[in-house]
């Protein structure tokens, strides 16, 4: 690698562009996409490959769901395998299946190859979450799934154009499984549309650098990603540190599944074990490799100083051990639907708790224990439509080493982004008819979790309802001594008859117009002791109404009196309680 | 001999060669093809059709091919109308697209001569796996084809003669069972490529204007004899027919009024009931195949099945009804259950001028089950196990309409399967009918049982304190009954019933 001052500069030029890239292709398919879970919810992320050998490296990413980054790493192997005689100019290649590098059958990957002297050189990449994905359930999460066909359909990797020309065949029975092709076909070609915009930039690149040049700038950004990471490893005392944590239920009758992390720092390396998690699992919460690694990565991620280049050098450092046939690395054909929610999470969570015992102050932001619950239905003239309820599932970011939580979307969802509820109220038959935070439904800490949010969500046409529940029994867990977050609550067709508080799961149940689903989501998990919290801080909660004054004393020791309307602090009681909770 | 004679003579040896070309291909297919639905049950037609898409000649197992076949063949086509070419093998497995059910798949070679489309060889067989939420495809609870198996829509297996590895690879993923599949595609594209060759080799021999005058004369046969085997009843005489449909506590039932117009005969299905939110709609294809099939019964061994035969009917389904649903209604079993009412309908109306029952019943449900290890097993292959057989309408044989496939062997279920037939008898009485007990002797097996009226089906568990209500899974020692229903007591001469 070339180190003189000019090169630097051109690496950087080079990096730049390639991010610019990334994010062009992220802004192509928010105003191109049809499906509000693109054009409103953000919910893909955009990235550039490059192929230096027979595996492709992540080069430049656009802000978009982090859960998805290492997945399309291994996404675009399995495509580069398959292709790999077979790979011409002009072709667009897709993959969703679980066990060719994805992580759960809904989220779709397409690559386009830009060829440099006659190789395939660079790779734009979108990997989007799709509105449906055919099989028994629309909306595509099955809680009855046993195995990846009950998941829904399996696109392993296949070609949508073949030099340029649409096979205009495989493109409609890919749309003809789905029951929203609709929309299918409309975000399929904004994610080509991005890819291409993306080849055109990077030819334009290509030509104005040259190749060789471009290539030794992408060394030299993954390099210098790697170094970063690797000093803040380096910065971690050396040594194991394990850590466990559990998924409440498979959905098929199995309980308390571990996911188990055996974290060692040894020098700059780190080394994530899962050995000693669960055998993989009847129900649909296994979680494929590269899903996995995905969140091995989202926890480290959460480390690291948030500056660093997103690009393969994140992940030099570390190597990732998952024993074949256990739920984070699961046999096929096991279902996977859920992964990247459930046991996405707790493998998230038992790295950084694993992690926070070697560098308390760099983790946190644990969250993402939420609750599923899809809705379907019919528009007056027929047409399906599929409602994710998005406003169900905001709330959960924990705290880190000086901050509480914030915001709405737990970090492993970084780049989603909440629908406007006007968009969701023209889209579906639905009212967003509440949704705020909700007192004392949070983790406690010396920074506590973002506060828990309450909300309903009425429709307003005969639906039905698949519930999955998740952060019921085995809560957001807090760090360092802070507390976890509280139980997750959904109830379907509050206020009526029938309402019923699903405990661990609940399919396609029918609700009739008019009815509410109500969800009470709770907050993160915490950092540090919640006796270590300035005590002005707990008063701005209670004033905020984020925490009663019960709660203020029962989980925080802070004593706040009522003067006429106005809660005030009562220092000196304050110190007498938490030194006597200190001392017993 | 005239001209015209030995015309005559050349068409018939012509088209036998032609229609014995087609029944190789079937026989070579049972023999090479993996899966026991193909080699055993015989769920399959073979066809040929003109360089038109008229039904050159058909041979079939299975009555629901009759219509299908040709549809699903136009259907691709018209696909890829300006895109056919030299070496293109086509798929497709579509409810909506020609076919009945989704894992009923249609495989079509484009044959040309000189450059211009020709006779082209097709296959259409169930396979065995295709997805979807219950192995086998028969999901007793879908209201929507995708929770039945994946959707085939028209695609090319070969384009211009090149394996199309990504998307064999995207079909054989989304089967359970998906070495067989794979094998079973090879050997229906195997099939119909020897029936190209042979059809090619036909062609050279006599060319291609003698061969397409020989079709368009058995067309015309074919077409002469359906219509003289139909009784004669103007619209304003139409002939009523009515049938309980065999599901749902039977409070349903299809109408059909049965005429001439013209040159064709018309099965007026008008009044049928709504599509239903379950798999027993029939598709278009499915309820024209079984009303054709109940209508020329007597002849259908005779005559040769072609697009003059299919040609002389002409249907009214209403769109959106159980016999013509629209788009995305789940189908998997209109065949099983809604099609036998089709055809008894049929049945009822032609012998409702015709006291002597010239129309044969070959409708009949009964009893059958799909087995499979446990959802999530490493291997799930399904079997249908339907090892006896309902008794025609009339009571004279096996129902017609259920098919050609082979009596399930004892020996085959206790060897490849793990399970012992204990008993298949007819029973003594009035009803005559079947009895088929079915012992586990290994492995683990989930079910779903397909009970109609006519006929029952019962688990008992090896372990008698067991309830055997709810129980998901059968074990080594368990029994499956079926009861199928008989033909009656014995008529004697003169109309009067044996007691015996």
């Amino acid at each position: 690698m070339r180190t003189n001052p000019s090169d630097r500069i051109l690496s950087q030029v080079v990096g730049g562009t390639l991010d610019s890239v990334a994010q062009e292709m992220s802004a192509v398919v928010t105003r191109t996409a049809r499906s509000p879970l693109f054009n409103e919810a953000h919910d893909f992320t955009t990235g550039i490959f490059d192929l230096p050998g027979s595996q492709s490296r992540l080069v430049a990413q656009a802000p978009g769901c982090t859960l998805h980054l290492y997945a399309v790493v291994s996404a675009v192997d399995r495509l580069m395998e398959a292709f790999r005689y077979d790979l011409h100019p002009g072709d667009v290649l897709l993959v969703n299946d679980p066990y060719y590098g994805g992580s759960h059958s809904l989220d779709w990957t397409i690559v386009t190859p830009v060829f440099h002297g006659r190789k395939p050189m660079l790779l734009p990449a979108v990997r989007s979450h799709m509105g449906d994905n055919g099989g028994p359930v629309a909306g595509g999460y099955n809680p009855r799934s046993r195995d990846i066909w009950q998941d829904g359909l399996r696109i392993p990797p296949i070609k949508l154009y073949e030099r340029g020309e649409k096979r205009r065949d495989v493109f409609e029975m890919i749309l003809g499984n789905n029951r929203l092709a609709h929309w299918l076909e409309g975000d399929l070609d904004a994610m080509i549309g991005a890819c291409k915009v993306a080849a055109e930039r990077i030819q334009s690149l290509l030509e104005r650098y040259g190749g060789d040049a471009v290539a030794e700038a992408v060394d030299s950004r993954i390099a210098y990603t790697e170094k970063r990471v690797r000093e803040e490893i380096a910065s971690w005392p050396d040594g194991t540190y394990t850590a466990e944590t559990f998924a409440d239920h498979d959905f098929q009758g199995m309980q308390d599944i571990q996911v188990r992390a055996t974290v060692t720092v040894s020098g700059s390396d780190l080394a994530i074990d899962f050995t000693g998690s669960s055998p993989q699992v009847a129900g649909f919460v296994n979680s494929p490799l590269s899903n996995t690694t995905s969140f091995a990565f989202v926890a480290i991620s959460t480390c690291c100083d948030e500056d660093i280049p997103i690009n393969e050098g994140y992940m030099n450092p570390v190597t990732v051990t998952a024993p074949l046939g256990t739920v984070v690395n699961p046999k096929p054909p096991a279902p996977c639907g859920h992964a990247t929610a459930c046991v996405g999470a707790e493998i998230a969570e038992a790295v950084l708790l694993a992690l926070s015992q070697c560098a308390p102050n760099r983790v946190g932001v644990n969250a993402h224990k939420l609750p599923l619950a899809y809705s379907h239905g019919q528009y007056e003239d027929g047409r399906p439509w599929v409602n994710l309820n998005f406003y169900g599932y905001t709330g959960g970011a924990g705290a880190a080493y000086g901050t509480d939580g914030w915001g709405l979307y737990p970090p492993v969802m970084t780049g989603v982004i909440l629908p406007s509820i006007e968009m969701t109220e023209l889209q579906y038959p639905s009212r967003v008819l509440q949704h705020e935070y909700k007192a004392d439904f949070t983790g406690p800490g010396r920074w506590r979790g973002a506060p828990g949010l309450e909300v309903r969500i009425q429709h307003l046409a005969d639906s039905r309802t698949s519930v999955m529940m998740a952060g019921v029994r085995h809560t957001t867990q807090g760090f360092c001594g802070a507390g976890a977050g509280p139980s997750n609550r959904v109830v379907v067709d509050e206020g009526r008859p029938g309402a019923l508080e699903v405990p661990e799961t609940a399919f396609n149940v029918g609700m009739a117009a008019g009815g509410v689903l109500a969800f009470h989501r709770s907050g993160g998990g915490g950092w540090g002791d919640p006796l270590d919290r300035e005590a002005e801080a707990v008063l701005d909660d209670v004033l905020n109404g984020y925490v009663s004054v019960e709660h203020a004393f029962a989980d925080y020791g802070v004593v706040i009196q009522s003067i006429g309307k106005k809660p005030v602090l009562d220092l000196p009681a304050t110190i007498a309680e938490r030194d006597r909770r200190r001392s017993s | 001999m005239t001209k015209n004679a030995a015309n005559q003579i050349e068409d018939q040896i012509v088209y036998g060669k032609l229609a014995a070309l087609n029944r190789h291909a079937g026989d070579r297919l049972q023999r090479i093809s993996r899966s026991p639905l193909i080699a055993e049950d015989r769920m399959f037609a073979a066809g040929v059709l003109t360089a038109r898409l008229e039904l050159a000649h058909q041979l079939q197992y299975e009555p629901e091919h009759l219509y299908a076949l040709r549809a699903s063949v136009r259907h691709a086509f018209d696909r890829f109308a300006y895109d056919i070419a030299e070496g293109d093998v086509i798929l497709t497995a579509d409810p909506y697209g020609g076919g009945t059910k989704g894992q009923s798949l249609t495989l079509v070679v484009p044959t040309f001569v000189d450059g211009e489309l020709a006779l082209s060889p097709a296959i259409r067989a169930q396979m065995t796996d295709l997805g979807g939420e219950i192995p086998g495809g028969f999901n007793p609870v879908a209201y929507e084809l995708w929770q039945e198996s994946v959707r085939i829509t028209p695609v090319k297996l070969f384009a211009g003669g090149k394996l199309q590895r990504d998307v064999l690879r995207f079909l054989t993923t989304n089967s359970r069972t998906s070495e067989w599949f794979g094998d079973d595609l090879e050997a229906l594209h195997a099939c119909c490529r020897e029936s190209q060759r042979s059809i090619l080799e036909l062609i050279h021999e006599y060319g291609m204007e003698k061969v397409n005058r020989s079709v368009s004369s058995m067309l015309a046969y074919a077409r002469s004899e359906a219509l003289r085997a139909l009784p004669d009843a103007s619209e304003a005489a139409a002939l009523p027919g009515k049938a309980d449909l065999p599901f749902e506590g039977a409070d349903l039932e299809i109408r059909v009024r049965a005429y001439r117009d013209e040159d064709r005969f018309v099965f007026d299905f008008a009044d049928s009931p709504a599509q239903r939110h379950s798999p027993y709609n029939c598709t278009r294809e499915t309820a024209q195949s079984f009303a054709v099939s109940a209508a020329l019964a007597h002849l259908l061994d005779d005559l040769p099945l072609n697009d003059g035969l299919l040609e002389s009917f002409r249907f009214e389904l209403p769109p959106g009804s159980i016999i013509c649903p629209e788009f995305p209604a789940a189908t998997a079993l209109g065949g099983s259950y809604t099609g036998h009412a089709v055809a008894a309908a049929v049945t009822d109306a032609l012998n409702a001028g015709n006291s002597d029952g010239a129309y044969p019943g070959i409708h009949g449900t009964g009893p059958w089950a799909m087995l499979y290890p446990p959802v999530g097993s490493e291997r799930v292959v399904p079997m249908r196990v339907d090892p006896g057989f309902a008794s025609a309408g009339d009571g004279w044989g096996p129902a017609g309409l259920s098919g050609s496939g082979r009596l399930m062997s004892a020996e085959e279920l206790e060897a490849r399967y793990g399970f012992r037939m204990e008993r298949r008898e007819r029973l003594e009485g009035n009803d005559r009918g079947m009895e088929v007990r079915l012992r586990v002797l290994d492995g683990e097996w989930e079910y779903k049982l397909f009970s109609p009226e006519e006929g029952e089906l019962s688990i008992h568990a090896a372990d008698a304190s067991a309830a055997p209500s709810g129980k998901r899974t059968l074990k080594p020692g368990d029994v499956i009954d079926f009861r199928y229903k008989g033909p009656g007591p014995l008529e004697r001469k003169g109309g009067t019933r044996d007691e015996d």
